[in-house]
């Protein structure tokens, strides 16, 4: 081939719709994917009730072998969101913002449906109007418009205002997924742990006809014993400003709800962790030790909250933070300097199992008093560092191991002599000594 | 006697003991420590140190800073009786545990002068412990930590046992042989030199420019009593205040490392007659007309630098 002269012009960088049909499908799983469909209802929610009160709202999630459904009653999108952002892949910088949202990406809900299936209905009834778009996926892929139909629908009398997204033709993997028992019950532990917030204000969020309790996420708390909180201001520039609230402590013990927990504007994008993206191991210069089941008790909240949800430290699936964010590097240096006081007391409390506490009080009562009365986080809110009691200073005895070891009754007859020893294990021990005070020690 | 042969001359071994450069070190620093007062009440700091027994750095900053706040940090428990017989003034609270337990419990609203006086080689868990004072300390705090940097790994394993031991900090490119001599001290200085900067960012993240702080290095000292140490150290000086930090006129002063250029402090070693002999000279910026009575040029040389901090040993520590 001979070499063609190089001349100027363009390139191509349009996306494939394969892109977003069957590769960006691949960076999350069906329960976070679902999870964010939720998440688009409650930003619903947002905008219909600024006051943060979402009593009589719901979100209700139906799956079956044949279709996946969910609707709300959240106030629908409005026809011009719709034709404009809301099916567009990533967000127009036009769009206006909702205020403190969850979804900032525009990527969630569409990635969500390519996952699920590939005939997708999507019907809204706001207070001016009702819409339905289609999505027959396979039709769509071979198109090369990168539109979708939408057309006006007349509700019945008494359609709630909300929207509607049915997904029929799901996927194999999904249908497979759908079929375990474990699904249901992995997608209500998932929203209730993500979506505490929004449960706690109100929304009532529903898996197949069965509604998710709220779990109320809380520290011990006795005179001798206070978890700690924190609030931090970060400014920019420009308004608005991002806070931080740190709440660290100890609560049951319990190795799967041990660790950190990282919310964005209330929404669970992290935990419970027990990594070095919240601080865990001395790796590139931490300070807390790697995680350890005698730290089952800790417990530790960050809730980042900014109106302006693109200055928090989000990724895209919100199944984890984005942990080079200036933002997110500062709050880690706070987080780790909380955790430390709580690792302390707790391996303090462990120590307690070997060596009886020399305290008036051991530790462990400490604590099972302190049980008795869990503080819901949002009853804290005066800043105050952990504190525990003092500890009577334990001297822990150096560890020993015992040596045994077979040599020649004749040898060691030899070397007992010469050492003045009475027993074979005075011979053992000193034949040590005489070799550790001249080779090991300085 | 071949064992005798292969130690060092008896005269080094007793310079070992008493630090004469450590000595040096601790008396430039509060010299220049003082110039601070140009800018902020220094009696109003609170010194936060690694005291040992012999609480030599106590006593210099409350003799010569009017520094009366003293916390000392101390890991070894259980020698408890024996440290607080030995705290020289009764302000000196002791509190018992790791650096890194002490630090974040302690009350950062005081402006600190905090000397991270580890004696070991560098370990990530003293980065964390530096971030974390530099997130923690009041405005005008001062941060300076003191690291072995020797060199004692066989010539072929140095960079290894320095991976090993700083895992994803050892700079790309670090060769074993540029480990020798101070290479290993330069490594040292880099990687914590780079946390602070990357403290400073963290600590400044969100905040208005007028609270912002900035690392404004002071010390980067080298010496070798023993084995090779390292120490570098520096203020948080306010943004607003930056313009106002000359008054403390640290360019004049040949320790001071304002760049980050390391200074090292050579001892020289000389009889008793011969430091009176040279003192009485001194100062004379121009060593050719010192004489010298025998004593090397170099060392000669050296002393100049230094006579001003010499320690006579009666009155080392005290």
């Amino acid at each position: 081939m001979s070499p063609t002269k190089a001349t100027s012009g363009i390139v191509h960088a349009e996306p494939t719709k394969d892109f977003f049909i069957t590769m960006l499908v691949r960076d999350i799983e069906l329960v976070p994917a679902i999870v964010d469909l939720v998440d688009n209802s409650i930003d619903g929610a947002r905008r219909l009730r600024p006051n943060g009160n979402f009593d009589g709202l719901s979100v209700r999630i139906g799956f079956s072998q044949e279709e996946f459904s969910i609707a709300d009653n959240c106030g629908g999108i409005p026809l011009d969101i719709a034709t404009e952002y809301a099916f567009r892949f990533g967000r127009p910088e036009k769009m206006e913002k909702t205020i403190h949202s969850v979804g900032q990406f525009g990527v969630g809900m569409k990635r969500a449906l390519f996952k699920l299936g590939s005939d997708i209905s999507i019907r809204s009834h706001t207070a001016k109007n009702s819409f339905e778009v289609f999505v027959d996926v396979p039709k769509w892929r071979r198109a090369s418009r990168w539109t979708f139909p939408l057309t006006p629908y007349k509700p019945s009398r008494g359609t709630e205002r909300g929207t509607y997204i049915k997904v029929t033709e799901l996927l194999a993997p999904v249908k497979e997924e759908f079929g375990y028992s474990s699904f249901a019950s992995e997608l209500v532990e998932t929203i209730k742990r993500v979506h505490g917030d929004a449960l706690s204000a109100g929304l009532s969020i529903t898996v197949n006809g069965v509604p998710i309790s709220v779990e109320l996420r809380t520290l011990f708390e006795s005179e001798d014993l206070q978890p700690a909180y924190s609030l931090t201001r970060y400014f920019e520039e420009d308004p608005p400003e991002a806070t931080l609230r740190l709440y660290v402590g100890v609560s049951e013990s319990n190795p799967n709800a041990a660790g950190w927990y990282v919310y964005c504007n209330g929404r669970l994008v992290l935990g419970p962790d027990q990594t070095i993206v919240t601080g865990w191991g001395e790796r590139s210069g931490g300070t807390i030790p790697k995680y350890h089941n005698q730290f089952a008790r800790f417990r530790g909240y960050a809730f980042f909250d900014c109106d302006d949800a693109s200055r928090l430290p989000w990724t895209t699936t919100k199944t984890g933070v984005d942990a080079g964010h200036p933002l997110y590097r500062a709050a880690r240096t706070l987080m780790v300097q909380f955790t430390r006081p709580v690792i302390d007391f707790l391996n303090e409390l462990d120590r307690e199992k070997v060596i009886p506490p020399t305290n008036k009080r051991p530790l462990e009562e400490v604590v099972a008093s302190a049980e008795a009365n869990p503080r819901p986080l949002s009853a804290l809110t005066t800043e105050r560092p952990f504190s525990a009691p003092e500890q009577t200073v334990v001297i822990r005895p150096p560890d020993k191991t015992s040596i045994q070891y077979e040599k020649p009754t004749s040898e060691i007859e030899l070397v007992k002599k010469k050492l003045k020893a009475r027993s074979a294990s005075q011979v053992g021990a000193r034949t040590f000594e005489y070799f550790f005070n001249r080779e090991c020690k300085k | 006697m071949a064992d005798e042969a292969a130690k060092p001359a008896s005269y080094e071994r007793i310079n070992y003991h008493l630090r004469p450069a450590k000595n040096i070190e601790r008396k430039m620093m509060v010299e220049a420590l003082r110039r601070l007062d140009r800018l902020t009440n220094l009696s109003a700091y609170r010194y936060v140190g690694f005291g040992s027994p012999y609480f030599a750095d106590f006593s210099m900053i409350h003799k010569h800073l009017d520094i009366t706040t003293l916390i000392s940090i101390e890991r070894e428990v259980k020698d408890k009786a024996r440290f607080e017989f030995n705290k020289p003034y009764k302000s000196i609270e002791i509190r018992y545990g790791e650096a890194t337990e002490v630090l974040p419990k302690l009350d950062w609203e005081q402006k600190s002068l905090v000397w991270l006086d580890y004696d070991n080689p560098l370990h990530p868990s003293m980065l964390g412990d530096i971030e974390g004072v530099v997130a923690m300390a009041a405005p005008w705090s001062v941060v300076i930590a003191t690291f072995d940097a020797d060199p004692t790994e066989p010539l072929d394993e140095r960079k290894k046992e320095l991976e090993a031991r700083l895992p994803e900090l050892v700079p790309p490119g670090v060769t074993d042989d540029e480990l020798g001599e101070w290479g290993t001290a330069d490594v040292t200085f880099e990687i914590v030199s780079e946390r602070l900067k990357e403290a400073i960012v963290n600590r400044n993240y969100g905040k208005t420019k007028a609270t912002h702080l900035a690392y404004q290095p002071l010390f980067h000292f080298r010496y070798k009593d023993g084995a090779r140490m390292v120490t570098l150290g520096g203020v948080l000086v306010p943004a607003a205040d930056a313009e106002r930090f000359d008054v403390c006129g640290y360019k004049d002063v040949e320790f001071v490392s304002l760049d980050g250029a390391p200074y090292e402090i050579a001892v020289p070693k000389l009889t008793y007659r011969e430091l009176d002999h040279l003192d009485a000279q001194f100062p004379e910026p121009d060593l050719t007309k010192v004489k010298r009575k025998g004593v090397p040029k170099e060392d000669v040389e050296k002393y100049s630098r230094v006579y001003r901090y010499f320690p006579r040993f009666v009155d080392a520590e005290h």
